[in-house]
C-alpha cells in the first residue's frame, strides 16, 4: 500500500505508448532516463496483454505515439482571424478533408507575403480513428491520464535541433522497429511530408538496398511535386546505427544535387542525456526518449480522452496548493508563535520589573505622609485657590480714590454707588450678559481697549450725585463736574472716567426747555468710573 | 473538459485534502494570530505599568518635595473651606457676630444653591472643579465704612475664599450722628468659591 501511494506521487514518472499497425510497444520514464519496456501484439490478444498490464501497474500519465499508414497531411491558407471565426473556418476544412477522424491536428506554420496575408496552416489527421481508439478506451476505462496522442512523422521536427546544420530541404530517414521506415521531408525547417514503408523483418534481408531505392522513389515524388530543384540541394539523415549506418556510407556520396548526413542513433541517444544503449538501426528508444522528455502538448486527443490526465492535474493542483497553504499557514503561524513568545517573555520582564520597582516605591512612599490626592495634585489645588484669591477683590480702592476726590469739592454730594469687577473695562452694568462692545461715542461708556492695558481685572462703578447748594449757574455746576471727573481720572489706576449725564444736556441732539425767569434747584449729574487692578508681584 | 466529463471520485481525496489543509491552516493562523495579540496586549499593558511606576518612582523626591510644599497648604484650605465642603453655617456666624460686633441697624443674608463656576480668567483646574454659592447681603450702615468692616470680618473669620462681585450704596437722605442711625444702605453679592475633585469623589484628611 505504501509503494502504492509513493508510486501515486511520482510526479516524473510517465510512460510512452507506441502504436504502429501491427505491434504496440510501452516504454517507461523513470525520472529522467527510459526504464523498462513491453510489447503487445496489435490484435485481440495483445490487447489482452495491455489490459491486464494496465491493471497491474499504476496509472501513470500515458503519451501516445503512433506511427501509420493512415495519416495525412495538407497545407492550406485561412483567413488571418482569431477565435470563434478561425475555430469555424478549420472545423469547415476539416469536415471537408477528414471527415471521419476525430484524430485532427492543426497549426499555423507562416502568413502569405502578398494579397491579405493569409496564414498558412498545416493540417494533419490520423484518417483511421479505429487503428487508436481501442488503445484509448482501455486508458480511460482504467482511468489511466492520457497526456496526449503523437506522431512520428510530426514530432521528428523535434528532433532538428539535435542535428547540425541541417539544410533548408532536408529528408530525414529512420527505421521504426514497429512500422517500418520512416521518411519526412522538411522546407525551411518546416514539415512537408512524409511517408512510411513497411520493411521486412529485421535481419531477414539487408536493408539497405530498400532504403536505396524508397530514397529515390521519395527524390522523384520531391521533384516532382517541385519541392525540390536543381537549384535547391537537398540532403538526406540517416539517423541508424551499426552495419547498416557503414553500408549506406560506402554506397552514397554526396553530389551537386544530394548531400548525404550520417547519425549514429546510439552516440544521438547518448548526446541528448540518454544511457541507453542502442544496438540496433531502430530509433524507437529515440523517439520514445525524447517525447518522455519534452512532454509536448498534444497532437491529436481530445479534451474527454485527456480528462483524467487534466484530473489528474487539477487533483495535483490541489494537493499541492492545499500542502502548501498549510505550509505558508504554518510558517506564518510560527512566526506569529515566536512573535507571540517574545512578547510573553518581554511581558514577564516588564511585570518583574514593574512589581520590583513598585515595593521600591511602597518603600519610598512609606517615609511620606497619607495624602489624599496625588502630589502633584496638591500642587494643582493651591494654585488654583491662589489664582481665585488673586482676583479676590473689593470696592475699597475705588470707594478711597472717589472719597479722596469728593473731599476736595464741597458742594458735590453723592447719592448713589453701583459697583462691579470684571475683567472687561467696558462691561455694560444695565445688562452685565451682553456688554463686549459698546457702541463707540455714546456717552457713558468708555470704549477703551482693554488689551495690552497692563491691568489683570477692572473695578466699575456708577455714581449719582448732585451739586448742593446750586443757584441756577449750569455753567459753574458743569465746569465743576468736569473738574471733579478730570481730576478723579488723574489718580493712579484710574482707567476711565466717563460722565454719563450732566445737570443740563446741551447737546445738539436732545431736545431743551427751561424757564430763565426762576432758578432751578436741582443740579445732578452721573459717572462712571473704570479702575484698573494688577496682582501684587 | 466539460463537467459532465469530470470524473469527481477521482477528485474526492484532493479535495478533502485541500479543505483540510485550508481548515487546519486557517485554524492554525487564527489562533497564531490571537496568541500574538493576546501576548502584545498583556505586554502593552506591564510595560506601561512598568514605565509608570519607574516614572513615579524617581519621582519619589520631586513627590516629598510636593508634599513638603504643598500639602500643609493644601490642609490649611482644607480647614479654612476653600478645598472640600463649604462652611455655610460658620459664614453666618461670623455675619451674625460681625452685625453684634459693628452694631450693624441690619443686615440680612440669602444663600442660593452651589453651582458648578467657570470664571472670566484662565484657570488650570486639573482634576478639580470650582464650584461657588452666590451670597446676597441687604444691609444699612451708619457710614459706607462699616460695609468694609463687614468684608474685614469676614476675611479675617470666616471659612472660606470669597469675592464680591456687585454692590451698590445709597444714601437715605439726612444724615444722623447716632450710631444704629442708617444713613447708608448697602446691597452686595458675593460668590463663595469652592475647590472639590472633578469627579465627586469626596476630599477627606
Amino acid at each position: 500500500m505504501i509503494s502504492s501511494l509513493i508510486s501515486r506521487f511520482r510526479f516524473t514518472h510517465r510512460r510512452l505508448l507506441f502504436l504502429s499497425a501491427h505491434k504496440a510497444a510501452i516504454y517507461h520514464w523513470n525520472g529522467n532516463d527510459l526504464g523498462s519496456s513491453y510489447l503487445f501484439d496489435v490484435d485481440e490478444e495483445g490487447r489482452a496483454y495491455f489490459e491486464r498490464y494496465l491493471n497491474e501497474t499504476t496509472k501513470l500519465p500515458t503519451y501516445i505515439l503512433t506511427d501509420y499508414f493512415e495519416e495525412e497531411y495538407r497545407q492550406d491558407t485561412v483567413p488571418h482571424v482569431f477565435g470563434s471565426d478561425r475555430q469555424a473556418i478549420l472545423l469547415r476544412k476539416k469536415g471537408r478533408l477528414f471527415r471521419d477522424t476525430p484524430y485532427f491536428y492543426s497549426r499555423v506554420i507562416g502568413r502569405e507575403e502578398d494579397g491579405r496575408k493569409d496564414d498558412r496552416i498545416l493540417m494533419t489527421a490520423l484518417t483511421n480513428p479505429d487503428l487508436v481508439r481501442p488503445w484509448v478506451t482501455m486508458l480511460d476505462n482504467y482511468k489511466v491520464p492520457l497526456a496526449g496522442v503523437y506522431s512520428v512523422p510530426l514530432f521528428t521536427e523535434s528532433i532538428l535541433k539535435h542535428l547540425e546544420n541541417p539544410s533548408d530541404h532536408l529528408l530525414i530517414v529512420t527505421l521504426q522497429s514497429l512500422s517500418g521506415l520512416r521518411q519526412t521531408f522538411f522546407q525551411d525547417r518546416e514539415f512537408r511530408i512524409s511517408r512510411l514503408v513497411q520493411m521486412p523483418r529485421y535481419g531477414t534481408e539487408p536493408y539497405a538496398p530498400y532504403i536505396r531505392d524508397e530514397i529515390e522513389k521519395i527524390r522523384r515524388y520531391l521533384n516532382s511535386m517541385r519541392l525540390i530543384t536543381e537549384e535547391d540541394p537537398l540532403e538526406i539523415c540517416f539517423l541508424l546505427s551499426g552495419d547498416l549506418l557503414d553500408d549506406l556510407k560506402k554506397h552514397h556520396e554526396d553530389s551537386a544535387l544530394v548531400r548525404y548526413e550520417f547519425y549514429n542513433i546510439d552516440e544521438l541517444l547518448k548526446s541528448v542525456g540518454s544511457s541507453q544503449t542502442i544496438t540496433t538501426p531502430f530509433s524507437d528508444k529515440l523517439f520514445a526518449h525524447q517525447l518522455l522528455k519534452q512532454k509536448p502538448r498534444s497532437y491529436y486527443a481530445s479534451s474527454r480522452e485527456r480528462r483524467y490526465f487534466t484530473m489528474r492535474t487539477l487533483r495535483y493542483t490541489m494537493i499541492v496548493s492545499g500542502v502548501l497553504l498549510l505550509l505558508g499557514s504554518a510558517v506564518w503561524s510560527g512566526f506569529n508563535l515566536m512573535e507571540g513568545l517574545s512578547y510573553k517573555q518581554r511581558s514577564l520582564i516588564a511585570d518583574n520589573k514593574a512589581r520590583f520597582y513598585n515595593q521600591r516605591y511602597e518603600m519610598a512612599r512609606e517615609r511620606l505622609p497619607d495624602i489624599p490626592v496625588e502630589p502633584e495634585d496638591l500642587k494643582v489645588a493651591v494654585e488654583l485657590a491662589h489664582r481665585l484669591g488673586d482676583y479676590k477683590t473689593s470696592p475699597l480702592k475705588i470707594v478711597q480714590a472717589v472719597s479722596a476726590v469728593t473731599g476736595r469739592y464741597p458742594d458735590i454730594r453723592l447719592d448713589e454707588f453701583r459697583w462691579t469687577a470684571s475683567v472687561d473695562p467696558n462691561l455694560d452694568m444695565s445688562n452685565p450678559g451682553a456688554s463686549q462692545a459698546p457702541p463707540a461715542g455714546k456717552i457713558g461708556y468708555s470704549n477703551v481697549s482693554y488689551k495690552d492695558t497692563g491691568y489683570d481685572y477692572y473695578q466699575i462703578a456708577h455714581i449719582k450725585g448732585h451739586l448742593e447748594p446750586f443757584n441756577g449757574d449750569f455753567r459753574k455746576a458743569i465746569d465743576q463736574i468736569n473738574a471733579f471727573t478730570e481730576e478723579l481720572g488723574n489718580r493712579d489706576g484710574i482707567h476711565d472716567v466717563s460722565i454719563l449725564s450732566l445737570p443740563l444736556d446741551v447737546s445738539s441732539n436732545t431736545s431743551l426747555s427751561g424757564n430763565t425767569g426762576s432758578d432751578s434747584r436741582e443740579a445732578d449729574f452721573s459717572i462712571r468710573v473704570v479702575l484698573g487692578i494688577k496682582h501684587a508681584a | 473538459m466539460q463537467l459532465k466529463d469530470m470524473d469527481w471520485k477521482e477528485l474526492r481525496g484532493a479535495i478533502v485534502i485541500l479543505a483540510v489543509c485550508l481548515s487546519v491552516g486557517i485554524s492554525i493562523l487564527y489562533l497564531s494570530l490571537y496568541f500574538q495579540e493576546r501576548m502584545q496586549r498583556d505586554f502593552n499593558r506591564n510595560d506601561a505599568r512598568f514605565r509608570s511606576i519607574s516614572q513615579r518612582y524617581l519621582a519619589v523626591d520631586e513627590e516629598e518635595k510636593l508634599i513638603n510644599e504643598y500639602y500643609p497648604k493644601f490642609i490649611d484650605l482644607f480647614n479654612h473651606g476653600v478645598i472640600g465642603k463649604e462652611q455655610r453655617l460658620n459664614w453666618i456666624e461670623v455675619l451674625r457676630t460681625a452685625t453684634r460686633d459693628i452694631k450693624l441697624p441690619r443686615l440680612s443674608y440669602q444663600i442660593e444653591s452651589q453651582k458648578p463656576y467657570t470664571p472670566g480668567y484662565s484657570i488650570s483646574p486639573g482634576k478639580f472643579k470650582v464650584y461657588s454659592s452666590n451670597m446676597k447681603l441687604e444691609m444699612s450702615l451708619l457710614h459706607e465704612g462699616d460695609l468694609f468692616n463687614i468684608f474685614a470680618e469676614l476675611d479675617e473669620k470666616a471659612r472660606g475664599l470669597y469675592s464680591p462681585t456687585i454692590c451698590t450704596l445709597s444714601s437715605t437722605g439726612e444724615i444722623m450722628e447716632q450710631r444704629d442711625a442708617a444713613n447708608v444702605k448697602a446691597s452686595c453679592e458675593l460668590q463663595w468659591y469652592t475647590i472639590k475633585l472633578a469627579d465627586g469623589t469626596e476630599i477627606k484628611i
